[in-house]
């Protein structure tokens, strides 16, 4: 069996249609924004208050390690990705959760008490077989923190 | 309505204009009283409404189409309602309608949890996961609504599969997002269904005995926080409909005597039985395990087969739900028949957004 042909171009960042990120001192931060009149915190950033219409926001970071909250095994999948895609919500602070794919096996999860952390890989292909990469969670591992 | 299936060959405006000129004898009502149509469906093109109507010749009335996804039909009667019940009308013609692509609905590539790979099936399966590690639901209780709608669905000359089958066969189909299997899910299905909704001096020159709309209530999603709020986008959409529906008919959910509701998945069934109060939160699973939402227990739910027996084309669905729940109403079902069924309810809820949850609601009640 011959491998797929390789794509050369480098992968292409998905952002910011899906959010932004940043990576500070080798650790993925997701950028998300927390309104000044009520608190309230969102991912991705926008400009309104989803609770309260404020619209003075201040820019915040969500970083890991964030606890699973729900998680499902997708086995009929949009194009582009790979099945079964292991997917779910990490809650980083009480009320602020993100949804993306998971690079774990399912039975190594549990749901409101994994940890996870951020890194970045691939999410799918695009039309052209090229490689989208984004944000996505694996577990978090205390030893992997250096 | 016509029957749910699949029509490659067929055209969208043929189809639905059959459905179109059933709903028209079946009322009586002389189709030169029409003064406004309203059309549903979520990828039939431009002016789809228009292009269904020419084939009739009722052409030149106000035709309004309407997109509001799975809850597009339920969408099309509220603003046919409004103009009705607002005296702007006398007679207006609601149809839904819809041709499917097969295989998964594509989501909208501004959203970033589709991007991310969320699909429709996989909402439901978190909503799911959630909902039986809070309450001890199982993954049997979910199937036996696959199962309970199958074998009314096997009664309805109209819907799509007319098969039953066991709890094994629904179990043991393939994943689709766990812990939803294909037989959990609502078939791709082609269709279209319509009714018409008069003044009630209009309604006394009907052919068949007209039923009431007694409420119309849409809602659409608005965030909450299921933490601090103790209800998700996805519930309170539905809570909030439902609410407004039985305040205006000034009934309770007790009061329901037969109930077309969204089960397009089948947990999707299960919490709109509780969000509609139907039975007690947290007991669906129960209930459909018992058989009291099948026909014969204490409250039938989706007596026509659902979205999972009769199929989910998706502007169609919420219009084809009235006209089971009329047919209901009138006594009409043959063996399907909820006995003493007085007092209806439809419900459809449809459309995924990062944020508000589910886009849009529609509740209607309906009575003898």
């Amino acid at each position: 069996m011959s491998a797929a042909p390789q794509s050369q171009k480098p992968p292409t960042p998905m952002e910011p249609r899906i959010g932004k990120w940043e990576i500070i001192n080798g650790r993925v931060e997701l950028s998300a924004s927390r309104c000044l009149s009520c608190g309230e915190t969102f991912f991705p950033s926008r400009k309104v208050c989803l609770r309260c219409r404020g619209e003075t926001m201040e820019q915040v970071r969500l970083k890991g390690p964030a606890r699973l909250k729900n998680f499902t095994v997708i086995h009929q999948v949009p194009a582009g990705f790979t099945k079964p895609l292991v997917a779910g919500y990490a809650e980083f602070e009480p009320g602020v959760s993100v949804f993306a794919p998971i690079d774990a096996p399912s039975t190594e999860l549990t749901s409101g008490s994994t940890l996870l952390d951020v890194h970045i890989g691939p999410i799918r292909t695009d039309k052209n077989g090229d490689s989208l990469i984004a944000y996505k969670f694996r577990p978090f591992r205390d030893a992997d923190r250096g | 309505m016509i029957r749910f299936g699949r029509y490659p060959d067929r055209l969208v405006e043929q189809f639905a204009s059959d459905a179109v000129r059933a709903a028209l004898a079946d009322s009586g009502i002389d189709p030169e009283l029409i003064t406004i149509a309203v059309a549903s469906h979520s990828s039939q093109g431009r002016v789809a409404g228009q292009r269904v109507l020419k084939e009739l010749a009722l052409t030149g009335i106000p035709t309004i189409n309407v997109e509001n996804a799975c809850a597009g039909g339920g969408t099309a009667l509220h603003t046919a309602w409004m103009a009705v019940a607002g005296g702007f009308h006398d007679a207006a013609l609601v149809f839904g309608m819809e041709k499917m692509e097969k295989g998964l609905i594509v989501g909208n590539p501004g959203e970033y949890e589709a991007a991310m790979g969320k699909t429709l099936p996989a909402k439901y399966a978190l909503r799911a996961r959630s909902y039986m590690q809070h309450y001890g639901a199982t993954a049997a209780q979910l199937a036996m609504v696959s199962v309970k709608n199958h074998r009314a669905g096997a009664l309805n000359p109209m819907a799509h599969y007319q098969n039953t089958m066991t709890l094994d066969e629904v179990l043991s189909s393939r994943p689709v997002a766990e812990p939803l299997t294909l037989l959990q899910c609502c078939p791709t299905t082609d269709g279209a269904a319509a009714v018409v909704v008069v003044s009630e001096a209009l309604a006394r020159q009907a052919r068949s005995r007209p039923v009431r709309i007694v409420a119309s209530a849409v809602t659409s999603g608005a965030y909450r926080n299921a933490g601090r709020d103790g209800i998700s986008s996805d519930d309170d959409i539905t809570v909030r409909a439902a609410a407004k529906a039985y305040e205006m008919a000034a009934m309770k959910p007790a009061d329901v005597h037969v109930a077309e509701v969204h089960d397009a998945f089948t947990i999707g069934e299960i919490l709109a039985c509780e969000n509609l109060g139907l039975c007690p939160r947290g007991e669906g699973g129960i209930w459909a395990e018992h058989g009291n939402t099948a026909i014969g227990g204490r409250i039938p739910v989706n007596p026509s087969g659902g979205l999972l027996s009769r199929g989910h084309p998706l502007g169609a669905s919420g219009v084809a739900q009235v006209a089971e729940l009329t047919w209901q109403l009138q006594g009409r079902c043959g063996e399907r028949q909820v006995q003493g069924a007085r007092v209806a309810l439809a419900h459809v809820v449809g459309g995924s957004t990062p944020g508000i949850g589910s886009g849009a609601c529609a509740v209607h009640i309906l009575t003898t």
